[in-house]
C-alpha cells in the first residue's frame, strides 16, 4: 500500500536527517554540553527510526517492544537536552534514578510481557500491543518525563539572553508537537483501546528535526553557522513539508476510508493543546516585551539620572578650569581648540567662538597670540616652561602637556603661565647687581691701578718688605676685580649679552699664561704641577677671553680644593674634532650626592664650603655656559677625599 | 717702553688719582698730555686746541658723558677725524657698540687692565 511506502519513506528520511544532524552539531562543538546530548537525543531518535523501519517488514511482538523500549531512551535523552538547552541543571540523583528507571522499562519492555502482552491485528497492516500490567506505570513515567521536558523551558524563558530564547521556543514548538503527537498515539489512544495508530508516533520526529533544523539556522543553534548546512537544512525542510503532507493525506484517507471521523477530532483538540502551550511561550515573549519596555524606560530614567551626575561633574570641571590663574587651552587629538579658559582669553586677547573647534594655528590672527603661536609652530612636543616674550614688560612661561587617556592619546593641554612679575624682579635684581659691579669697578681700577705702579716701581724702588705686602694687596685686588666680573658676567649671561668676540688662540698658551698669573699661589702652597705640553695642537677659535675665564676658574678651583704639597696634572688633547683640557687633582673631591649641582649657579659643595667659606659659586657655572657657549662640553669625575679630573672640550672647527 | 714723542693727548678723566697714574703713565713715556676733568671741559679743550693725537675718553663724566663728547667731536668739521679710545670702566656690550658706531677706535676697562697695559694698546694705536 502507498500509504506504508510513504509511512517507510518517512521513517527511514526522519532517521537520517536525526543521524546527520546529531553528528554535524556533536563535530562542530564536541566540548559544549547542548551539542553533546543533541548527540545522545539524535542518535536515540535515529534508533527508533530504523526499529520502526525494520518493524515495517517484521511485524513481531519483539520488534514493537524494542520500538517502545528505545522510545523510552528518546524522551530521557530528549529531557536532558532540554535541560540542557535551557541551561538547568536537575538534581544529579534524579538523574541517575531517571536513568535506572529507564533502564529497568527498557529490560521490562523487551523481555517481559509486564508491559505489551500480545499483538492484535486490526487489518492487514494496523497491528498494535496488547498493554500489560505495568503499562500504566510507565505511561506516567513517560507523561512525567515529556511534561517537565515541556515545562522547564517556561520557567527559564525569561532568564536567557534573546537569542537562546529563540533556540528555545523553535525547538520546544518542534519538541511539544513531537511529544503530544507520541503521547496521544501510543499512550492515549492506546489506553482508549484505539491501537490503530500507533505506528504513526516515529514519523512525529520531524518535527523535532524540523524546528530543530530552522532554530539552527535563524537563531544559530548550537553555534552552527555553516553556509553549507543551511542549503541542507533548507532542503531538509521542504522535503519534511511534502512528507508531511504524503503522511497525514495518508491518515486522512485511512480515516475517511474507516469512518472513524472522531479521533480527528482529538487529534485536533491536541494540536490545539500544543498551539496553546506554544502561544503562551509567544505570549511570554509580548509580555517580555512589555517588561523591556518598561526595564528601557527605567533605563532612561537612570541614564537621565547619570546624565545629570556626568554633566555636574563637567560643570565642576569647568568651574575649576575658568577659575584658574594660568591661561588654559585644551586641544582635542587633531590639535584642535576644544576648549579655552577666560584667563587664557584674557592674556591672549581671543574671542572664544572665533575660534573654537579650529586649528591650534589659527590663533595667530590675534596678534597678541602670535609669539605664542611661533613657538608651536616647531611641533607640540617637548615645551616645557618655555619663555616666550609678548612686549617687554609681558612674559608667559609655555608648557604643552600631551593628555593620555589609558594610553591613547586625546589632545593636549597648553598651559601660559604669567611669569612677568618675576621676569620684573630677575631683571631688577639683574640690574642691580650689574649697577653694583659697575660702580665697585671704579675704585677697584683706582687700587689696580695704584697697586701696579707701586709694584712696578713707578713711585720709586720698594724694599722687600713693601715688595711682600704690594704683592698681597695686589693678588687680592685681583681675585676681588675677577669676582666683580663674574657678577657682571652672570648678569650678562642672564640678559642674553654675553660677548663672544671670537678670534684664532692657541690652548698652550692660554693655559701657560693663566698659570703663570698662578705662579705665586702655587709656590705658596707647595702645589706641584704636571703639565704635559702636546706638540700637534691646533689653534681654534674661540672667545679667548671667556675660554681664559673658564680655564682660570678650574685652575682656581684645583689650587684651592688641593692639600698642600698635593699635584695638579693637566693635560691637553687632540683627536681631530676636538681639542681636550683635563685638569686632574687629588684634593677634597665633590660629594657624590652634590655632584649634580656642581654647575649650578651660587652653588657649593659642603666640604667647599669648609675649605674657602668667601667662595661665591659662580665659577663652574659660567665655566660651563663659556663651554656650552663654544658648542663644547664640560664633565668631572670625582671621589670625595680622593680628588677631582675636569675635562672640557672644544671643537677645532 | 713706547715712544710717544710728540704727541699731544687729551686725557678725560674725572677721578682726581686715576688722572694722575694714567698722566704720569703717558708722561713717562714722553707724551704731552692735557688733563679735563669733565665732559665739558674736554669739549672745550677739543675747541681750543689744534687737534690732538689721541683722546682717551672716560664714558661716565660729570656735566657730559663720554658719548657726548664723542658726538661733539664727530660734529666738529676741523676735529671731526681724531683719534679717540674709550677708557672707561662700562664694557657691556650696548655700550661697546655705542662707542664703536661714534667711531671710537678702541674700548678699554680700567678695571681689568693695568696702566702698562693701556699703554701697549695705545702704542699700538698711534703707530
Amino acid at each position: 500500500m502507498w500509504q506504508d511506502i510513504v509511512v517507510k519513506i518517512v521513517v527511514c528520511f526522519a532517521g537520517l536527517a536525526n543521524l546527520f544532524l546529531a553528528i554535524y552539531v556533536y563535530k562542530k562543538n564536541s566540548k559544549d554540553s547542548i551539542n553533546k546530548n543533541f548527540l545522545y537525543f539524535g542518535l536515540a531518535i535515529f534508533l527508533w527510526c530504523l526499529v520502526n523501519f525494520i518493524m515495517l517488514f517484521e511485524k513481531n511482538i519483539f520488534w514493537f517492544r524494542v520500538t517502545y523500549s528505545i522510545g523510552t531512551i528518546v524522551t530521557l535523552t530528549g529531557l536532558y537536552f532540554t535541560l540542557a538547552l535551557c541551561n538547568t541543571k536537575i538534581n544529579k540523583w534524579l538523574q541517575i534514578f531517571l536513568s535506572l528507571v529507564c533502564s529497568v522499562f527498557f529490560v521490562l519492555i523487551i523481555f517481559t510481557p509486564l508491559l505489551f502482552e500480545n499483538l492484535v491485528s486490526f487489518t492487514s497492516t494496523a497491528i498494535a500491543p496488547v498493554s500489560g500490567p505495568l503499562f500504566f506505570i510507565w505511561a506516567g513515567y513517560m507523561v512525567f518525563l515529556i511534561g517537565t521536558a515541556l515545562s522547564i523551558p517556561f520557567l527559564v524563558i525569561n532568564k536567557v539572553d534573546a537569542e537562546r530564547k529563540k533556540q528555545i521556543l523553535y525547538f520546544i514548538t518542534g519538541e511539544a508537537i513531537f511529544g503530544i503527537w507520541a503521547i496521544l498515539v501510543i499512550i492515549a489512544l492506546p489506553s482508549l483501546g484505539i491501537n490503530q495508530f500507533n505506528n504513526l508516533d516515529t514519523p512525529a520526529t520531524i518535527f523535532v528535526v524540523g524546528f530543530t533544523s530552522y532554530a539552527i539556522i535563524k537563531y544559530h543553534l548550537m553555534g552552527i553557522r555553516s553556509l553549507l548546512f543551511k542549503a541542507f537544512i533548507y532542503t531538509l525542510v521542504i522535503i519534511i513539508i511534502i512528507a508531511l503532507l504524503l503522511v497525514l493525506m495518508s491518515v486522512g484517507s485511512y480515516l475517511f476510508a474507516h469512518e472513524m471521523i472522531w479521533p480527528i477530532y482529538l487529534i485536533a483538540i491536541l494540536i490545539a493543546i500544543a498551539l496553546f502551550f506554544i502561544g503562551r511561550l509567544f505570549f511570554v515573549e509580548k509580555r517580555d516585551l512589555e517588561k523591556a519596555k518598561i526595564n528601557l524606560t527605567g533605563l532612561l530614567e537612570q541614564s537621565e539620572k547619570n546624565r545629570t551626575e556626568i554633566e555636574t561633574e563637567r560643570d565642576k570641571t569647568l568651574t575649576i578650569i575658568n577659575s584658574f590663574s594660568d591661561g588654559l587651552i585644551i586641544l582635542d587629538e587633531k590639535d584642535k581648540i576644544f576648549s579655552i579658559n577666560p584667563e587664557a582669553e584674557k592674556m591672549l586677547g581671543l574671542k572664544v567662538q572665533k575660534i573654537l573647534n579650529k586649528s591650534i594655528y589659527s590663533l595667530s590672527d590675534f596678534i597678541k597670540a602670535v609669539p605664542i603661536v611661533s613657538v608651536l609652530n616647531d611641533g607640540l612636543n617637548n615645551i616645557n616652561k618655555k619663555e616666550v616674550v609678548l612686549s617687554k614688560d609681558i612674559i608667559y612661561e609655555l608648557s604643552v602637556i600631551p593628555l593620555k587617556l589609558t594610553k591613547k592619546d586625546i589632545g593636549h593641554l597648553v598651559v601660559l603661565h604669567d611669569v612677568s612679575r618675576e621676569k620684573i624682579v630677575d631683571r631688577m635684581k639683574s640690574e642691580f647687581v650689574s649697577l653694583a659691579a659697575h660702580q665697585l669697578r671704579t675704585p677697584l681700577s683706582i687700587i689696580n691701578w695704584s697697586i701696579s705702579m707701586l709694584k712696578k716701581g713707578d713711585f720709586g724702588k720698594l724694599n722687600k718688605g713693601q715688595k711682600e705686602v704690594i704683592e698681597r694687596a695686589s693678588e687680592t685686588n685681583e681675585s676681588m676685580v675677577s669676582m666683580v666680573n663674574n657678577l657682571l658676567n652672570i648678569t650678562r649671561i642672564e640678559e642674553g649679552k654675553y660677548i663672544y668676540e671670537t678670534s684664532m688662540m692657541d690652548m698652550k698658551e692660554l693655559v701657560n699664561s693663566v698659570l703663570n698669573n698662578y705662579q705665586h699661589l702655587i709656590k705658596n702652597k707647595k702645589i706641584k704641577i704636571e703639565y704635559d705640553e702636546p706638540i700637534d695642537l691646533p689653534k681654534i677659535r674661540v672667545d679667548s677671553e671667556k675660554i681664559k675665564i673658564a680655564v682660570q676658574n678650574l685652575i682656581d678651583n684645583a689650587i684651592k680644593y688641593s692639600h698642600v704639597g698635593g699635584k695638579i696634572i693637566i693635560t691637553l688633547k687632540n683627536d681631530g674634532k676636538n681639542v681636550e683640557f683635563i685638569m686632574q687633582d687629588f684634593g677634597i673631591g665633590i660629594p657624590k650626592d652634590q655632584s649634580d649641582n656642581i654647575f649650578s649657579k651660587f652653588f657649593r659643595s659642603d666640604n667647599a664650603k669648609k675649605v674657602d667659606p668667601n667662595g661665591t659659586g659662580i665659577g663652574l657655572f659660567l665655566t660651563e655656559n663659556i663651554i656650552n657657549a663654544h658648542g663644547g662640553r664640560i664633565w668631572f669625575e670625582s671621589e670625595e677625599g680622593k680628588g677631582t679630573s675636569f675635562h672640557f672640550i672644544l671643537p677645532i672647527n | 717702553m713706547a715712544d710717544f714723542k710728540n704727541k699731544k693727548i687729551l686725557l678725560v678723566e674725572d677721578d682726581i688719582l686715576l688722572g694722575k697714574l694714567m698722566s704720569k703713565k703717558l708722561v713717562e713715556n714722553k707724551a704731552r698730555v692735557t688733563l679735563a676733568i669733565d665732559g665739558q671741559e674736554a669739549v672745550d679743550k677739543i675747541k681750543e686746541n689744534p687737534k690732538f693725537d689721541l683722546v682717551l675718553l672716560d664714558i661716565m663724566l660729570p656735566k657730559m658723558d663720554g658719548f657726548q663728547v664723542l658726538e661733539n667731536i664727530r660734529a666738529d668739521k676741523d676735529k671731526k677725524d681724531t683719534v679717540v679710545v674709550i677708557l672707561s670702566n662700562l664694557g657691556q656690550k650696548n655700550d661697546v657698540e655705542r662707542g664703536v658706531s661714534l667711531g671710537a677706535k678702541k674700548f678699554l676697562v680700567k678695571a681689568i687692565l693695568s696702566p702698562d697695559e693701556i699703554i701697549e694698546e695705545i702704542d699700538a694705536i698711534l703707530k
